[in-house]
């Protein structure tokens, strides 16, 4: 028995070992460094070349977080300019390649772009770089990643660490767990922001699902909808295993903390991203029940990588609007009057609140529209039927912009193996 | 069979140490680095033979060779506009070529251009002596701890007698560096 515990401790000293020296992992492979920066004066640049394959089946992002350290180090905003290119050539067809500039930003900048303010970071300054096309990885492809750092002229003569790690995320990720739906309902609570912010799933049938859920404090995609342009929350949603029907995604959070960035809480609407741009989800809109409290929501037939936008608040606005619910009708009316200088609140913004009516009005099957309630089941005319979402598996896991996924479904890969591997030896000493 | 359960239970562990270890990642490669950055080298530029002025190029060496015998009052060579900030103390080394005389003293000082304040300031200054033609170097350390609001650099070099030839050209032989004292 001691010895079959001093192999199994040798087995998993091996693999951990090996699998720390791995300077990748798939996608990604083969990983060398084929020209590091060299020391370098003030104001001048130095380069450094990374090669690696990817071995993804699809195109996609790229983004390489830069740590630039130095002990003791109290780091300025414009201590370095950085930026990098890459070169993605088809493994298959090297004539096939493109060339994709990177743009370098300081981390706090891109987390929150509106509200940007230097604070100096001693011994730590993160960049991360992308291209705003965002997947810019080919299909099984070569690779050469070119980094450019310029210290800036009056930078404190020092050595420092750089370190490059490659990512394939579309933006920082905060969390990125796997929501259990439940009878029909499940639910995230996020808190970035607001006490009362989270995710909620509606699945019709009482139906059961997993759903991989990475929500995002702020995305590489720089293009925002012209008609919304304000990004209040981004999310990846993958679903794990397979449900029929659409789902109902809520997001619910604090008016007041939007209200307050001048943004008109009325106008959230979900979008997804296709095609390099967001577009508008039909069935999607906002209920507000106080002035605490609310939630947007979307009604999707599949899931994708989803954000929601609103605009600014209107000078003067009076709205009311009617939303109907499968089984009650509610009817939810806000009454916005204010901002009329944009900076300057003159009333509360939120008069009145929720009004519940036992007058029931139904949606309307025929109009065109596919309103809250309708399905592609009990209205087809309204509402398309939608494609049932795929189940990721094998590589095509790995071909996804997901790491935590990749990674370990190689470790479980090795542990299966590893399993294996004892038990074979187990037998082989017992005889 | 009790074997058989011990097996699989570190199987499981193993399983688990695994998976541990695969939720300590999040990214795909990582490449590590280092840079040692030194301060700004300034290379001189005559520009013409016989100047008595010329030019201060940022970590750019001159494309061709001038001479010049330099005057009593010395020569000035000034940088672009930097119009930046350096947070430390600093110390500044000269090089220099001498063509002639065999022997003599060569003095260096450098200095910024404070715009905001309007006047040029001395960061130091000091001399070195040389007994053979070819390049002359010095170092000078800053009674200031910090340099605010640099518009420009200057570098004069002066002769410690008549008759000094200097030369500037594409090796960068003469030059000054800005480094932290």
């Amino acid at each position: 028995m001691k010895k079959i515990i001093i192999l199994a401790l040798l087995f998993a000293t091996i693999f951990l070992a090996s699998a720390l020296a791995q300077d990748c992992t798939l996608p990604f492979k083969n990983c060398v460094v084929s020209q590091n920066f060299s020391n370098v004066v003030a104001g001048s640049t130095t380069e450094s070349k990374i090669t690696f394959t990817f071995k993804g089946l699809s195109w996609s992002p790229l983004i390489v977080r830069v740590n630039i350290t130095s002990d003791g180090y109290e780091f300025s905003e414009n201590d370095f300019s950085l930026s990098g290119l890459l070169v993605t050539q088809s493994i298959q067809q090297p004539s096939i390649t493109y060339e994709f500039p990177l743009k370098c930003e300081l981390a706090n900048k891109i987390i929150n772009i509106s509200e940007y303010q230097f604070y100096p970071e001693t011994g730590k300054q993160v960049y991360y770089c992308y291209n705003e096309t965002l997947n810019i990885l080919m299909p099984l492809s070569n690779n050469v990643l070119t980094l450019y750092l310029t210290p800036n002229i009056a930078l404190i003569p020092s050595t420092f660490t750089i370190t490059a790690e490659l990512l394939s995320e579309v933006g920082l990720v905060v969390i990125d767990p796997n929501v259990e739906i439940t009878n029909g309902k499940g639910e995230l609570y996020i808190g970035m922001h607001d006490d009362v912010e989270k995710l909620e799933f509606l699945l019709s049938g009482n139906q059961n699902s997993t759903i991989k859920v990475t929500v995002y404090s702020s995305v590489f995609i720089q293009t925002v909808p012209k008609e919304r342009p304000f990004g209040v929350a981004y999310f990846d949603f993958e679903n794990l295993t397979s449900f029929s029907g659409n789902i109902e995604i809520r997001y619910y959070f604090n008016p007041m903390r939007l209200i307050s960035k001048g943004y008109d809480i009325t106008d959230l609407r979900f979008y997804k991203y296709e095609d390099y741009i967001w577009k508008l989800v039909p069935n999607s809109g906002v209920v507000i029940f106080n002035d605490t409290y609310a939630y947007a929501y979307a009604i999707l037939p599949s899931l994708s990588i989803y954000g929601i936008f609103t605009s600014f608040q209107k000078n003067v606005q009076t709205i009311s609007t009617t939303y109907y619910l499968p089984s009650q009708t509610i009817e939810r009316t806000v009454n916005l009057t204010q901002v009329i200088n944009q900076t300057q609140v003159i009333e509360r913004p939120i008069e009145r609140i929720i009004e519940i009516r036992p007058n029931v009005t139904l949606p309307v099957c025929g109009n065109n529209i596919c309103e809250v309630g309708e399905t592609w089941q009990n209205c087809p005319a309204d509402c398309p039927e939608p494609q049932l979402p795929q189940i990721p598996t094998g590589y095509a896991v790995l071909a996804e912009p997901g790491v935590f996924g990749a990674i370990i479904l190689i470790s479980l890969s090795a542990g299966i193996l590893g399993a294996i591997g004892f038990s074979y030896l187990a037998k082989k000493l017992k005889k | 069979m009790k074997k058989t359960i011990k097996i699989a239970i570190l199987g499981i562990a193993f399983l688990l140490v695994s998976i541990g270890f695969a939720g300590v990642l999040n990214y795909y490669g990582k490449i590590v680095g280092s840079v040692n950055v030194q301060g700004p080298i300034f290379y001189a530029d005559l520009g013409a033979n016989g100047a008595k002025e010329g030019r201060l190029l940022l970590n750019t060496k001159p494309t061709q060779t001038y001479t010049t015998t330099l005057p009593v009052m010395g020569v000035s060579f000034t940088s672009d506009i930097l119009n930046t900030t350096f947070n430390y103390k600093p110390k500044c080394l000269f090089s220099v070529k001498v063509n002639s005389p065999s022997t003599g003293e060569i003095v260096f000082e450098c200095m910024y251009l404070d715009l905001t304040a309007s006047k040029y300031i001395s960061i130091c200054s000091n001399s070195s002596t040389f007994t053979s033609p070819g390049i002359v170097t010095g170092t000078c350390v800053s009674n200031l701890n910090s340099l605010q609001n640099v518009y420009q650099i200057i570098l004069v070099i002066k002769p410690g007698g008549p008759g000094t030839y200097i030369e500037t050209n594409p090796n960068g032989d003469t030059y000054l560096q800005i480094t932290k004292a």
